[in-house]
């Protein structure tokens, strides 16, 4: 049992916490996911005690969401760079990115992510934050990684799509800290500074390698793993050995109405 | 003055919501689509939002929880919908054609970071804010690759709006997740839920064994980033209430070790979570994948193992010191 309801079970915790149980509910169900969300935020602040509206020394949910909302737009920047990326697209960006790794005659598809891993964690110890998955993932990394999969059949391909966007959240997590100014670094430092800890940038950088290294190292296994998964002859004629998906078959369903 | 605007994250902000405005427009008399008034709509409000300057008022931001309401609303309706983009009246020259662009098509995509970085440098160069100049640096950097990618394919500026339409529109109502929940945990962290949960594992925690001290401090960020969904939010509330006055202290150990490590085991949390929609849902609408809970099916394997090196990287330097 969730600590969660062992909490409101034995009374000792708040009911404040219900919030998460709406999320995971919704999440689990595959309710859709923006009002599961919503409905859980202001479900959490009404059981705290917290008005609506509220008054401007007090301020309720709804100007609490909508002030978050407000300051966390930075995560939604990759907005501005979908334009050039769809219309390199139109014109062929997919099949250049296919073409060029096919000429390349040492690429297997581990190598390919690794070297796309280690690219985003060069970026990483540079200080540059940017969403890859939309820079780098949709228009060059996978074209390059589908062109190195033998038999294209759904799952396989569901798997080669998930490795490529876990590539970039791998190098783009655990890289980032290697810069001493990155946010990251700068919350550790803090935090351990208003506990009356104080320690260097640059130790934190330094501490964060082994993590890096182990990073890359195991998800090079993975990305082995998968790759002689993918070439061995079970992968084109034998069923999945694994559940994989249960989500509606059809792509157009899931372009127009996300499976949430 | 002058220079505080265009050194600030506010002009990069209204130039997404004005892009925003071309894809209501465009959607509103896109007659291939399935729901375009609905859809207008919503990249009108997501629009509004993203021209309002930094600072509101309270009222201001009581607004802007009612657009995003509004928001949500569109999506509970099914009202943000695609439609079928055609290519004309500028098609894309069939593969193989002489006036196709071959690899430069590489050079924008190339630029965005390029520009990222320089961005990046010349502000700490110049001892200024570092995100801000990153971010300065990703916007200009789009803007010159549209402007080198219109010349590469001779196309018009309504071209490359109607692609960033397309995928935007692929994309859908994901586009706000991450925001959304971004928006949740503010809430969460108002009314006190980290605390709650900070404070049920206070009272697990063993006061004698430094292993399992330690290893209830790496398995609390883990999980309370998973139901952040951001290990940042999780960091402060469990390194403050268990980390410090709990591991580091009582046992004399390393701060910048621990601490780094603490953040890095709620890494592999945000690894194994929905909530962390703009890396682990996203990118299932971004490659068309069949399940959105792909990525994290992928990863959970990866984040155990990297989980299980925390405590080893930790013996290593616990015995070398």
């Amino acid at each position: 049992m969730s600590p969660v309801y062992l909490l409101i079970l034995t009374g000792q915790g708040d009911w404040k916490v219900l919030g998460i149980g709406i999320v995971l509910l919704g999440l689990f169900m595959r309710w859709k996911t923006g009002p599961v969300v919503l409905i859980a935020g202001i479900t959490t602040g009404l059981l705290a005690g917290f008005p609506l509206v509220g008054t401007a020394l007090s301020p309720g949910i709804i100007p609490i969401l909508g002030k978050a909302f407000l300051d966390n737009r930075i995560i939604t920047l990759y907005l501005l760079t979908l334009p050039v990326v769809g219309l390199a697209e139109r014109f062929g960006l997919h099949q250049q990115a296919a073409g060029f790794i096919g000429k390349l005659r040492n690429a297997t598809f581990t190598r390919l992510l690794l070297v796309f891993q280690a690219l985003r964690i060069l970026l990483g110890l540079l200080g540059i934050r940017l969403y890859g998955h939309t820079v780098f993932s949709r228009p060059v990394v996978y074209p390059m990684a589908l062109t190195l999969t033998p038999h294209k059949t759904p799952p396989i391909l569901e798997k080669v799509k998930a490795a490529v966007s876990a590539c970039e959240n791998y190098g783009n997590f655990f890289g980032q800290n290697l810069f001493p100014a990155s946010a990251g670094c700068l919350l550790v430092f803090q935090t351990l500074k208003n506990g009356g800890l104080p320690v260097t940038l640059q130790s934190l950088s330094f501490y964060a390698l082994p993590i890096v290294v182990t990073s890359f190292c195991l998800a090079g296994i993975q990305y082995w793993r998968l790759e002689h998964h993918l070439q061995t002859p079970s992968a084109r004629s034998l069923p999945e050995s694994e559940p994989v998906s249960t989500a509606p078959p059809s792509e157009t369903t899931s372009t127009t109405a996300p499976p949430e | 003055m002058f220079f505080n605007f265009w050194f600030s994250l506010t002009f990069v902000f209204r130039a997404i919501g004005i892009l925003l405005f071309f894809y209501a427009w465009f959607t509103w008399k896109d007659r291939t689509h399935r729901k375009p008034r609905l859809t207008a709509c919503y990249w009108l409000l997501l629009g509004i939002i993203f021209v309002l300057p930094d600072k509101l008022s309270q009222t201001g931001y009581t607004l802007v929880g009612c657009l995003v309401i509004g928001l949500v609303i569109l999506e509970a309706l099914n009202g943000v919908q695609t439609g079928d983009y055609p290519e004309s009246p500028h098609p894309a020259p069939p593969p193989g054609s002489p006036t196709r662009p071959g690899m430069a098509m590489f050079i924008p995509i190339g630029l965005i970071p390029a520009f990222a970085f320089a961005g990046a440098y010349l502000s700490r160069q110049t001892k200024l804010d570092q995100t801000i100049g990153t971010v300065l640096g990703l916007a200009l950097g789009a803007a010159a690759a549209s402007l080198f990618l219109l010349r590469l394919t001779r196309c018009q500026a309504t071209d490359l709006i109607q692609s960033g339409r397309k995928i935007t529109e692929e994309i859908g109502t994901v586009n706000i997740l991450p925001q959304l929940l971004a928006s949740l945990g503010a809430v969460f962290t108002t009314v006190g839920v980290g605390s709650v949960l900070a404070s049920y594992a206070q009272r697990v925690i063993p006061s004698h064994s430094l292993i399992a001290s330690l290893l209830i401090y790496f398995l609390a960020m883990t999980l309370f980033t998973a139901l952040m969904g951001n290990s940042f939010a999780a960091f402060a509330v469990i390194t403050g209430g268990i980390g410090i006055p709990l591991v580091i202290v009582p046992f004399g150990l390393n701060p910048a070790l621990v601490g780094i490590l603490g953040l890095t085991a709620g890494s592999c949390g945000t690894l194994l979570t929905p909530m962390a929609a703009n890396f682990n849902l996203l990118p299932a609408t971004l490659l068309e994948m069949n399940d959105q809970y792909s990525t994290i099916r992928f990863q959970w394997k990866l984040a155990v193992a990297l989980w299980l090196a925390h405590p080893l990287v930790f013996a290593v330097w616990y015995w070398t010191r």
